[in-house]
This record gives C-alpha cells, sequence and structure tokens, in this order.
C-alpha cells in the first residue's frame, strides 16, 4: 500500500461535462483521477497499469463499456471496474454486471455512493 | 361400358328434384342442401350428409339446424327467412357440428330456384368449410389491431428512455458538481476560482437539461402524430378491409363509393382509421334493430370545391333525434348508448388535423356521420 499517495482512479466517459464533473468530484474527494473519453483512449494509455479502480461508462462510442471489461479480464488485468451509465437498461444491467463490477450506478448518483464504491473496490 | 343410373334414389324426388340431378349433385365437392316452398329442406348431398355424420332422414325438414351452433342459430334463421320470403339470394357464415362434435365455419350461399315454367319451387344452398381461412382472418385483424396500439406504445416508451438517456447526464455531471462545490466550501481557505467554475459548470448543465426538455417536446408534437399526405380512399379501403368478416357477421351490408381522383389530406394514417372505424361501430350500433337484409352501410368520399375533401359514413338505422345532431360528438352523448366517447374521440382527432365533423339525417332514413379535411398539396 502506498500510504501518503494518493490512488490514481481512472475514468471513461465519452460525454466531456460528465467527465469534468467527476474529475473534480474525485479530486475534492482525495483521489488522483485520469479522464479518458473513450475505451480506445484509456487502452492506449500506459499510465492506467497503474490505476487503483476504473470508473467505467457503459454506453461508449466505439468500444463499449462492457466490451472494454471483458477484454481487460481477457487479458488478465485485475483492475476493478465501476459501471455508470445513464440509461435504464435491465437487460445491460445483467450484462454488466455479469461481466464483472463493483457496482453499477445509475446517473445521476450522489458521490457518496461513488466514493464508497471506489473504496470498496481499492480495499 | 356404360354408366347406369343408379336406382337408389327414390323414383319420386320431392320438390322437382330429379335422380340425375341428385346424383351430380353428389359429386360436387361442396355441401348442398335443397329446400322447398314452405322453407323446409327436402334433400341434402352426399358431402353434407358427410360431413354432419347423419342419415337423411335426421336432416329432413328442420332437422339438420340442430347442427347449428345455438350462438348462430336466430341470425342464420333470421336471414334465412326474410331473404326466402323476398326471394333474394343470400349468403352467411355460422358454425356447424361436425361428424366429430368439432364445430366448423361454414359459407352458406342461398339462392331461389324455379321450374322450367318460371314457377318457385324454394331454395338451393351450396356451402364450403372455411374454419381456417376464417381463424387466419380473424387472427390477422387481432395481430393488426395489436400492431396499430404497440408501435404507439413502442413509440412513447422508446421517446420516453430516450429522454432519460439525455436528462440524466447533464443531472449526473450538476449533482457530481453541487458535490465537489460543497466540499471545496469545507477546505481552509475554500478555492474560490475553483467554486466560481463549478457554479459556471453547473448553469451550463442546467441550460443544456431545458434545452433537452424544449428540444423533446419538438420532437414529441412532430412524432407522436405522424402526420403526413394520406390519401382518404385508402383510409376507406383499410377500414373496409378490417371490417368486412365483422359485418358479413352483423348481416351488415357494407359498401364503398369512394372519389375518383386522389384526396390527399394531412393526417396521421392510423388515427384517421381510427376516426372511420368508430364512425362504423356506431353505423352498425345503429342498425341492430333492424331486420337482416335490411342493414346497409356506405363508407363514401368526396371532393368538396378546391380545397376540400369529405368522408361519410351512412347507415339504414333509425336516425338520430333532431335535438340531439349537435351533440353526438359530445363526450358522453346521450345519442346511443355507448357511442359517445368514440365519436367525441374522432371529432378531437379530426379537429386536430384541421378538419370539422357533423351529423345528419338522411332523407331515407338512417344518419350520416360526415367530416371533411382540407386537401393537402406539396
Amino acid at each position: 500500500l502506498n500510504i501518503g499517495k494518493k490512488e490514481i482512479v481512472a475514468v471513461v466517459d465519452d460525454d466531456a461535462i460528465m467527465l469534468k464533473s467527476l474529475l473534480r468530484l474525485l479530486d475534492v474527494h482525495g483521489f488522483a483521477p485520469r479522464g479518458f473519453a473513450s475505451a480506445e483512449a484509456f487502452l492506449d494509455d500506459e499510465s492506467v497499469t497503474k490505476a487503483a479502480c476504473l470508473v467505467l461508462d457503459v454506453n461508449l462510442d466505439g468500444l463499449s463499456g462492457i466490451e472494454l471489461r471483458r477484454q481487460l479480464t481477457a487479458s488478465g488485468n485485475p483492475l476493478p471496474v465501476i459501471f455508470i451509465t445513464a440509461r435504464d437498461d435491465e437487460a445491460t444491467e445483467q450484462e454488466a454486471t455479469a461481466s464483472g463490477c463493483v457496482a453499477y450506478l445509475h446517473k445521476p448518483f450522489s458521490g457518496t455512493l461513488l466514493i464508497g464504491a471506489i473504496d470498496k473496490a481499492t480495499r | 361400358m356404360r354408366t347406369s343410373i343408379p336406382t337408389e334414389f327414390p323414383i319420386e324426388l320431392p320438390g322437382g328434384l330429379d335422380a340425375r340431378f341428385c346424383e351430380v349433385m353428389d359429386a360436387a365437392p361442396v355441401m348442398i342442401w335443397v329446400s322447398s316452398t314452405d322453407k323446409l329442406c327436402v334433400w341434402f348431398n352426399r358431402p353434407w350428409l358427410n360431413f354432419t355424420g347423419r342419415v337423411m332422414k335426421q336432416e329432413l325438414g328442420n332437422g339438420w339446424s340442430e347442427g347449428v351452433h345455438p350462438e348462430d342459430f336466430n341470425r342464420c334463421l333470421e336471414i334465412y327467412i326474410s331473404h326466402f320470403d323476398a326471394r333474394n339470394e343470400f349468403r352467411m357464415q355460422y358454425r356447424l357440428r361436425r361428424h366429430d362434435g368439432v364445430y366448423r365455419w361454414i359459407d352458406d350461399t342461398g339462392i331461389p330456384r324455379y321450374a322450367r315454367d318460371g314457377s318457385y319451387l324454394g331454395y338451393i344452398g351450396s356451402c364450403t368449410d372455411i374454419h381456417e381461412h376464417r381463424e387466419t382472418q380473424s387472427e390477422l385483424r387481432r395481430r393488426l389491431l395489436e400492431i396499430a396500439r404497440l408501435t404507439r406504445r413502442a413509440d412513447a416508451a422508446a421517446i420516453a428512455a430516450l429522454i432519460a438517456h439525455e436528462l440524466n447526464q447533464p443531472l449526473a455531471a450538476i449533482l457530481s458538481n453541487a458535490e465537489a462545490a460543497e466540499l471545496c466550501l469545507k477546505m481552509l481557505p475554500p478555492p474560490i476560482d475553483a467554486i466560481k467554475d463549478i457554479l459556471a459548470d453547473i448553469r451550463r448543465d442546467d441550460l443544456r437539461a431545458a434545452q433537452i426538455i424544449r428540444h423533446m417536446q419538438e420532437l414529441l408534437q412532430r412524432d407522436e402524430v405522424q402526420l403526413q399526405k394520406v390519401d382518404l380512399n385508402d383510409v376507406v379501403h383499410v377500414v373496409h378491409d378490417i371490417l368486412k368478416p365483422q359485418a358479413t357477421e352483423m348481416g351488415v351490408e357494407m359498401s364503398t363509393r369512394p372519389c375518383q381522383d386522389m384526396l390527399p389530406v394531412r393526417a396521421d394514417p392510423v388515427c384517421l382509421q381510427q376516426v372511420v372505424l368508430n364512425l362504423t361501430f356506431n353505423a352498425m350500433d345503429a342498425m341492430v334493430n333492424n331486420l337482416p337484409g335490411q342493414r346497409r352501410m356506405v363508407l363514401e368520399t368526396r371532393r368538396a370545391g378546391q380545397s376540400t375533401a369529405t368522408l361519410s359514413v351512412s347507415d339504414s338505422g333509425t336516425g338520430i333525434p333532431a335535438d340531439r345532431l349537435a351533440s353526438v360528438f359530445e363526450p358522453l352523448a346521450p345519442g346511443r348508448p355507448g357511442s359517445g366517447l368514440g365519436l367525441s374521440t374522432s371529432r378531437e382527432i379530426v379537429e386536430a388535423f384541421g378538419g370539422r365533423i357533423w351529423a345528419k339525417n338522411a332523407a331515407t332514413g338512417g344518419a350520416v356521420l360526415h367530416f371533411s379535411l382540407p386537401l393537402f398539396n406539396e
């Protein structure tokens, strides 16, 4: 454990304003957030190997959140995932949950819920 | 080899039938019955007897009617008797019990028969088993209505989901930002510039949400009712096809008199169909007390001047009392029981498309419900 050092939380959301607000919220909660506008951008970034957890939007243009989660699992990456979504769709939720996640949050969600999920994921 | 005339027929056949005729009719691929001038049946061909599984003696006279489904019996008897006396051709559908006890839908056409000297002899009828055909038809009709309903519901559900998705984004961002701002305010000293930045984002997201709502309202107004170019004649044909089996079942003679020209109007086709269906249901309800053979309904379209199209549904019912003509399209009008709601909905729809709806009594009796819509030319 890197006591004293801020934990890196990666966030992938294609909605720029949403992404910005999440990064800000994580920042004031004492995390070191890294934002990405797409799953592809996330995969291209070397630094994500240091992330303690991933906050991942389900409905992304291009590679979807669930597909990214599956790729990570297939490549043996144990990165814990918190899914976030603006859509209320039971089938997608089941699919996402089955792909493995710490939490599945419906937008708009309270910061407490998100931080609670991150704490659980990085504990 | 010569084929000899079979001898199993009685030499004296009733109702002017001869053995040769009976032999030919026995070989026909349809079920045939013959009645005499007293309305009683005097002969059935072999396919009929094979179908019912009974012998000639059981079917003669009124015996055959024991096989008619109790729910269809009175209607069939009415049609038979009223046409018989007027010596008119008739056609009816009813359920007849087959030899295995199963009721099957039968299509029965009866025509008057005359001797060589022109004297009236009674009727001859031919029947075919249309059970499968009828089941398919009613299934199709049911599906058609279901699809119309489902489409509406699916549209509404899809739009609601879209609104939720679009709105959830700015709402989520506002919530995160507000929570971040609260935490910033607890810092010592509070980072004023960061808080200003957050508030600006919140304001922007709020405007974004309002814009989404406005956009959706426009979309809903445009999409819920699909205004498009519709030919009134097409509406009449569709309604005719949907309604034909039910009209036949209720003994209503339905005919259409479409205008020669195309009558394009700007409307939602499904809603317009609903209007015409409501008017026809009303017409059919108005004729339930008429004798069979006196239930006539006409769907007519016309061009009225340069810029208006009209559609009318006339019936041969009792008409509408003069003091209620103006109010039949009011909700729960006291006119005919149960008709008020459908007619008031029809008025709402017609008026929504820029038209007008009214009722009249025909000089020849019965009511005529009209509506007019502006002709649409791109």
